[in-house]
């Protein structure tokens, strides 16, 4: 009489992660954030080299504990890939491009400076971001550094808000401003704003 | 008559300010002429008919007639360009002067979702500011010249459009050696531009013209001229200072190096920068090119070319 299969076995997890494995292998498709799915393999191999399978207890089906850190609410092989990189510090990002994703852009455009108005762009992965602003000499009038993991330098989308104070309550002329986004010194994309008085 | 033109003078540059509105987007601030841009930005002494952007009292140099153009592109996106002429009539001197800045391709953005906050571009327009000025030039004597110019203001930004006039003055002393320019722009500070919105009936927007008062000399010794230059900024009176360098070897004349320093005003803060350029003079005809570096991260190098003719 066979036995049957039962989804709390030990050995069923080990295989069902073996599967997941190697449809990471297989498959090369990238997600809208730019995260390899063989990147993310790559680091699961890692982990598999440095860390004994055993020590993994798993308390149900969602919860994963490592190391002493208790990962819940996990829901995805992704999640579980993801909890157990961050529960042994490996950077999932390493791999992925510094980008800033599709067009930022300024709401409202035009915008009055009493009022102020907002840049909104969506980064690939945490990045330190400086923000310049130019005038139409070309003369810098405004440059932040917006640190890594913060708003203005974290993963997906980043808005920051613009008005009178940020130019010290300076009205600056009605035209046209040009706003780049600056990675290492790199820029990673630019826009324009227009001011109405 | 020294106390009442030193006191004049004293009055111009320090007379108080009033700053409660932005100033308007003033497009000589760039520089009228590349041959202007190479001594430093320093105003008054052309001798082709872009002198009408600077002094009025200057066009007592041109001869019979005279015709110059400018044009630059700043980080591949603002295009300036200029175009004057000059004319000598029995009755003094006219200029007449056309300058634009444009700026294309420019999103006009909403928001997609509440939820998210995230933005779209629904369409996209241009901006385009542009000025006219019309300058006469009276010579009282070989080496006292006056000058009075009007000025109108055009900026069309959208749905919104900026208009507004103002008035310049200027004075030139020479003789041989030494000239003194003296000009003041935008003398009525009553008069501002006035914005309108097309969309929104009672929208008004106002940006001051703010008075520019400039004071240069320049001093000839030998194959060299050397030239300074004060001048005030903006509404709050910054006070702005250019020296230039000039060399035109009596071997070959027709060629000019030159060499600048200007210091000049970002949002209240002074700042400097270094200009050099060429020129080359054949047969009434004149080329000039001015080069400055710039602070933009991308785009490190401003080129100017500008070119004249004066018979």
């Amino acid at each position: 009489m066979h036995k049957s299969i039962r989804f709390n076995d030990p050995l069923f997890k080990k295989a069902a992660l073996l599967i997941i494995c190697v449809l990471l292998i297989v498959c090369p498709v990238k997600d809208s954030y730019g995260l390899s799915i063989k990147s993310i393999y790559m680091n699961v191999r890692n982990l598999f080299k440095i860390t004994n399978i055993e020590n993994i207890a798993e308390k149900d089906s969602k919860e994963l504990y490592i190391n002493q850190f208790k990962f819940s609410n996990l829901e995805t092989p992704e999640d579980f890939i993801i909890a157990q990189a961050s529960g042994l510090n490996i950077d999932l990002d390493k791999d992925i491009e510094a980008a800033v994703l599709g067009m930022p852009l300024f709401y409202p455009n035009p915008f009055r400076q009493t009022e102020g108005g907002t840049i909104g762009y969506r980064l690939s992965k945490d990045l330190e971001i400086e923000l310049h602003i130019y005038d139409m000499f070309a003369n810098r009038i405004f440059k932040n550094i917006f640190p890594r993991g913060r708003m203005g330098g974290k993963k997906g989308y980043n808005k920051l808000k613009l008005n009178l104070e940020t130019f010290d309550s300076h009205y600056l002329s009605a035209g046209v401003y040009f706003y780049l986004l600056v990675n290492k010194g790199k820029v990673l994309e630019k826009g324009k704003m227009a001011i109405v008085p | 008559m020294k106390k009442l033109f030193f006191s004049l003078i004293f009055l111009f540059l320090f007379s108080p300010s009033v700053w409660a509105i932005g100033d308007y987007f003033m497009l000589p601030d760039l520089g009228t002429s590349a041959r202007m841009i190479r001594i430093g930005n320093i105003e008054g002494f052309s001798k082709l008919a872009n002198v009408t952007f600077e002094n009025p009292s200057s066009l007592h140099r041109l001869n019979r007639f005279s015709a110059s153009a400018f044009m630059t592109t700043l980080m591949h996106e603002v295009e300036y360009k200029n175009l004057a002429l000059g004319i000598r009539l029995p009755i003094g001197v006219v200029g007449l002067g056309y300058m634009t800045a444009e700026v294309s391709e420019i999103p006009h953005t909403y928001m997609k979702s509440d939820l998210e906050e995230t933005f779209g571009v629904d369409e996209y327009f241009n901006y385009h500011s542009s000025l006219a000025k019309v300058a006469y030039c009276l010579s009282q004597s070989k080496n006292i010249h006056f000058g009075i110019s009007a000025t109108y203001f055009l900026t069309n930004l959208y749905t919104y459009t900026g208009s507004g006039y103002n008035f310049d003055a200027g004075v030139t002393i020479e003789n041989e050696k030494l000239a003194i320019s003296i000009a003041m722009k935008n003398i009525a500070s009553s008069l501002k531009v006035k914005y309108k919105n097309s969309e929104e009936e009672n929208y008004s927007g106002i940006e001051n013209l703010p008075l520019q008062t400039v004071f240069a000399i320049k001093y000839l010794i030998d194959d060299f001229a050397v030239y300074a230059q004060i001048k005030s900024f903006g509404s709050n009176r910054k006070l702005t200072n250019a020296l230039g360098l000039s060399y035109t070897p009596s071997i070959l004349p027709i060629i000019t190096i030159s060499g600048g320093y200007k210091e000049f005003v970002v949002i209240r803060e002074v700042r400097n920068n270094y200009s050099l350029g060429i020129g080359l003079n054949l047969f009434d005809i004149s080329f000039d090119y001015a080069y400055e570096r710039s602070e933009h991260i991308q785009f490190n190098h401003k080129h100017y070319f500008s070119v004249g003719l004066e018979f």
